[in-house]
């Protein structure tokens, strides 16, 4: 490839980098063929046009089909991988991947879902907060975080959930609890915690059906209730540590738990 | 995430300022380590380097390696077989291999905008004469 090509090919990832967007860097690493170079580069943003040449058409398509797959997963981790060509060739390619920021929309803006906040920013989540009450959703109360002033009846006109938002709700009120409930599994986010006693939750739920509100299965598993780890958190602090590991092993794929119970095989490997 | 978008700055940085850099990215990881895939350590020129691809032990030996990939323009794949009696004698606690692929930096133009632009110049603040 030529040096302009390259050079335009670095700055659009670059670009994908600074700016937190969804991207793959794929990098012929080894190959058992002469014409195949290793360095060769193809980029894959998850919206525009590849840009580049690993030095073989068809293996092109096999590394964008492959790129593709990984960034339609929740939380796709870098990898080699080898690749075998029609010809029978075989080559290693390194699939770099940049995820954008992970956000974390907390409904409730009390005096828990404070911790909650900061501890979610420390981990790396854009923090979200949404709650009607100016005196409670404030800036100073949560520093770094999005705040949207906003009741129930503004939330679809406001509020974006997407596919990498999870969601917690915590308003400590019935009401708002059960529309915030119905407001997330309604949209895409992929973890909805709820915090409260599942008799809490359960009788939520039948509120909601009441008010002709029924959920699908693949709705109803994806709600995280009651929310967090088990480590046995009391204070607030510690209750937001008990959500976060959730959320954070819900993003891996991995079951929470004590790693020494774990059999021989890698601690990184999701269960 | 953030790391990612820390290297990205630096690089963006060495530009800039007229430095060539070398991008070391770990690729494959067997048994124990402590960086997985995907973990970057930039280099520069003189050895400075931002990122962290293990826990502090490869980084010396990486920046050597990078020194002569900016000089020949061509990409290295490297193997740190990690067993502490061996090579070490460190006590490093994490047996495992780590491949490393430093590649050389294409020398990019530095993508600003207006702001960052005015900033570099001394000129942030002014308002824009037409």
């Amino acid at each position: 490839m030529s040096g302009q090509r390259e050079k335009e090919l670095y700055e659009s990832w670059l670009r994908c980098l600074r700016e937190g967007r969804a991207a793959v860097l794929a990098r012929l690493l080894e190959s058992s063929s002469p014409d195949l170079q290793a360095g060769a580069r193809l980029f894959i943003p998850e919206e525009g046009e590849p840009m580049g040449d690993l030095g073989d058409p068809s293996l092109n398509r096999l590394v964008i089909e492959r790129a593709r797959e990984k960034l339609a997963t929740l939380y796709p981790r870098s990898e080699t991988c080898p690749v075998s060509l029609p010809g029978g060739e075989q080559v290693q390619v390194f699939f770099d991947i940049n995820l954008p920021p992970f956000e974390l929309m907390i409904f409730g803006a009390g005096h828990d879902a404070v911790p909650v906040a900061k501890f979610a920013l420390e981990l790396g989540f854009r923090t979200t907060v949404v709650d009607p009450r100016p005196a409670y959703a404030t800036g100073e109360r949560f520093p770094g975080s999005r705040i949207i002033l906003a009741d129930r009846h503004s939330w679809e006109e406001k509020v974006t959930v997407g596919r990498r938002t999870f969601v917690l709700v915590m308003n400590h009120h019935l009401e708002r609890d059960r529309a915030a409930i119905r407001f997330a599994l309604n949209s895409p986010a992929p973890y909805v915690g709820v915090l409260g006693p599942r008799s809490r939750r359960e009788r939520m739920l039948e509120a909601l059906e009441k008010e002709g509100v029924r959920f699908e299965k693949e709705q109803l598993s994806r709600m995280y209730s009651p929310v967090g780890l088990d480590i046995g958190a009391e204070t607030p602090e510690e209750v937001a540590v008990s959500i976060l590991a959730e959320v954070l092993a819900f993003r891996s794929g991995h079951k929470g738990g004590f790693l020494r119970e774990r059999s021989r095989d890698s601690i990184h490997q999701p269960l | 995430m953030k790391e990612n978008r820390d290297i990205a700055r630096a690089m963006e940085e060495a530009k800039r300022a007229g430095r060539k850099v070398a991008l070391a990215t770990v690729v494959r990881v067997k048994g124990s380590a402590y960086r997985r895939e995907g973990a970057k350590l930039l280099i520069d020129e003189e050895g400075n380097t931002v990122g962290v691809i293990s826990g502090g032990c490869l980084e010396p030996d990486v920046a050597e390696v990078a020194k002569k990939v900016m000089a020949d323009g061509r990409p290295v794949l490297k193997s740190y077989e990690l067993d502490e009696e061996l090579v070490w004698g460190l006590g490093l606690g994490c047996p495992g291999t780590v491949d490393i692929w430093i590649e050389p930096v294409p020398d990019t133009d530095v993508p600003r905008t207006l702001r960052e632009a005015r900033k570099a110049e001394g000129l942030e603040g002014r308002e824009e004469s037409s």
